[in-house]
């Protein structure tokens, strides 16, 4: 009787031991293969991101310095395009006017003698013409209308083409002979004055650029 | 006797009970051990996960502000850069093609009329108007500014005809071809053509009596005009 008793007890024991056991070994590999597993792979996951991130964030660096060479080479081109226009006058141009009259009184040209019965001030006559190229240069037209020696006028002309600080471009040209077989001529001639351009407004979009 | 073997006996079951006792205690602290492992390299696992997604983020959103940025700087430097550059082409392409009347006006001079003949009256004009659309009347692209169109030149005088019209066209013809020689001239405003005008007897229609002993006045035209233009692609 005590021998059966005896081996119920250790039957038990074992089968409890046994499931202690497998209940046991089971929770570490649920807890492996349940919460420890996919927290690697989105682990993994946000790892590939992060790269995937870096390199776009690198591609974007790379992108930008590039656009900063654009903008030099810009800012370059302005710098030379600013030395060529030099010898283009301002918007106002006056001071173009101002030369050129300098130039027809050191040329010995005077007003026409209809022009000083009509008390006109000087043989320059400014008027609203505009000549526009296609890409924004500009050239306002003056009308000057002398009286003088061929020679003289050759001379202003050559003077005016060849002016550095103002760009002066000759249009329609009329020469009267005198009448009477004298020296003194009448001339009649459109002269364009090419206005520099305002370049730092040049291809600026209405939206400043990000800093 | 008996009573010993009781007492035996319940010893060895207080035995067999503790054994079976300390073996599923020990096996629930093992397993408890392997779950606290466990568990533990799970939440490293999370704090680094959560590190990344930080760094992910961040990166994140430096990256959306330089595309941004890059978005928006792109076409500006680009409109900017291209546009002065059209600019700069312009300018050289002007400076370069700009006509200059100097030479002409020298030519004239140098080849002054004297008593045999005088100018009377000299004009440079510009040729055509700026290109248009036939279709809609609005102007194309590129269009040619006035001051660039080709150039014409027309001149009128008196001649003495000395000896006959043919030796004075030979003259005239000597004349232009020594115009057309000088630099500048022909690219302005094209080759001289000059051509006396008929005669419609003495005194009439600008020919006349004059100029010496066996001679007569005859009106005489020189023009030119250049082809195409002085401007443009």
């Amino acid at each position: 009787m005590a021998e059966i008793e005896k081996k119920n007890e250790w039957g038990a024991g074992l089968l409890a031991i046994a499931a202690t056991l497998f209940i046991g070994a089971a929770i570490p590999v649920i807890l492996f293969f349940v919460v420890y597993k996919p927290q690697v792979q989105r682990k993994e996951e946000q790892k590939v991101r992060t790269v995937q991130l870096g390199t776009q964030l690198d591609e974007q660096m790379a992108r930008g310095g590039k656009l900063l060479e654009l903008q030099g080479e810009g800012e370059e081109v302005a710098k030379s395009l600013t030395e060529l226009e030099t010898r283009f006058a301002s918007s106002d141009v006056q001071n173009a006017i101002g030369r050129l009259l300098a130039l027809l009184n050191a040329s010995n040209l005077k007003r026409t003698p209809e022009a000083v019965v009509r008390r006109e001030k000087d043989p320059i006559r400014r008027t609203d013409m505009k000549d526009e190229f296609p890409n924004g240069l500009q050239a306002s037209m003056v009308t000057i209308n002398c009286f003088g020696k061929w020679s003289d006028f050759v001379n202003f002309i050559a003077a005016a083409e060849s002016e550095e600080k103002f760009t002066f471009v000759v249009g329609e040209f009329y020469a009267e002979g005198d009448r009477n077989g004298k020296e003194e001529h009448t001339f009649l001639v459109d002269i364009w004055i090419v206005q520099g351009r305002n370049i730092p407004a040049i291809g600026v979009a209405t939206a400043a650029p990000a800093k | 006797m008996f009573e010993l073997n009781l007492i035996k006996d319940k010893a060895r079951a207080r035995q067999r009970r503790r054994v079976i006792f300390l073996s599923i205690t020990s096996i629930c602290f093992l397993a408890a051990l392997c779950s606290l492992f466990v568990v533990s390299i799970y939440l490293k696992e999370l704090n680094e996960t959560n590190d990344l997604a930080k760094q992910a983020q961040t990166k994140e959103a430096e990256l959306n502000a330089k595309k941004a940025e890059n978005d928006r700087n792109e076409p500006v430097f680009k409109l900017r850069r291209n546009e002065v550059i059209k600019a700069w082409n312009e300018d050289i392409d002007f400076l370069g093609k700009r006509p200059y009347y100097s030479p002409v006006l020298k030519a004239l001079y140098a080849e002054k009329p004297g008593a045999k003949y005088w100018f009377s009256s000299i004009l440079i004009l510009t040729l055509g108007q700026p290109q248009q659309s036939a279709a809609t009347g609005t102007p194309n692209t590129p269009k040619t500014p006035k001051m660039m169109m080709p150039r014409g030149l027309r001149i009128s005088g008196m001649i003495a005809i000395v000896e006959s019209d043919v030796r004075t066209e030979q003259a005239m013809t000597r004349w232009d071809e020594r115009m057309n020689e000088r630099d500048g001239f022909v690219s302005l405003v094209g080759p001289a053509r000059s051509r006396l005008a008929t005669a419609t007897g003495g005194g009439q229609g600008g020919s006349g009596q004059g100029g010496g002993e066996g001679s007569r006045w005859n009106e005489f035209t020189i023009e030119s005009s250049a082809v195409g233009g002085n401007y443009g692609p």
